[in-house]
């Protein structure tokens, strides 16, 4: 899945450990996730997107599921 | 967090517990390792089987041993500090980590069973016994895997 981590994190000056440890993950899962290997479970996606302030929606591409 | 502080406590002081129960055991493995020699006597190969079994199980006792030291010593240190709690909390509790086990437990679980299937038949022309052992051992994982299921389909 799609999503705008990289870009988010970039934004906020924030390393892939920073961000792991701010939302209680490690930085494994975030690189997986950034490169879209791992899907987030809706916890993990609810708590990055508020850690960015933003909706699970304007963090994570859902356009992959149309349709389904 | 609290609350998994208390877990490790929990988990520190059965491992302190386990591993002082052990102590006389692991001892008496490598006792008897260093002067039994083998177990099995007659031939060379019943010598070798014999002194190989004795191996494995010192080697058991003693990495046994090991490891509940090992993880009481890791508890220990982490509850005196905060940020190591947290560390190894985020490690127990990620959800990459959990997928991967469960999903290479979910792909061995089948290898294993379709190894155990295969080699049950293959035996079955050869020894009896053995083709009827691999297949107590399937059942039993398979009955085990049945268990497991519908306490699960009850809790999910």
């Amino acid at each position: 899945m799609k999503n705008n981590i990289k870009a988010l994190r970039k934004e906020h000056k924030l390393s892939q450990e920073e961000l792991a440890l701010a939302v209680g993950t490690t930085r494994q899962t975030i690189t997986s996730i950034e490169v879209g290997k791992y899907t987030a479970s809706l916890p993990l996606a609810y708590k990055i997107a508020k850690y960015f302030g933003k909706t699970i929606e304007e963090v994570f591409d859902f356009s992959d599921m149309e349709g389904i | 967090m609290e609350e998994y502080k208390k877990i490790l406590r929990n988990r520190k002081i059965l491992y302190l517990v386990f591993g002082i129960l052990l102590l006389p055991v692991a001892i008496a493995t490598l006792y008897l390792f260093y002067n039994m020699g083998s177990v099995m006597t007659g031939s060379s190969i019943a010598e070798f089987f014999g002194g190989m079994l004795n191996g494995i199980r010192a080697g058991f006792g003693v990495a046994a041993l090991i490891f509940l030291f090992m993880r009481a010593f890791q508890y220990h240190r982490a509850l005196k500090d905060d940020a190591k709690i947290k560390e190894l909390y985020i490690q127990e509790h990620d959800e990459r980590t959990i997928a991967l086990n469960e999903k290479s437990s979910k792909i061995s679980f089948n290898v294993i069973l379709y190894a155990l299937l295969i080699s049950c038949v293959i035996t079955g022309f050869f020894n009896p016994t053995i083709s009827l052992t691999i297949l107590a051992v399937l059942f039993f994982v398979i009955l085990t895997k049945g268990i497991v299921y519908i306490i699960y389909s009850r809790k999910i």
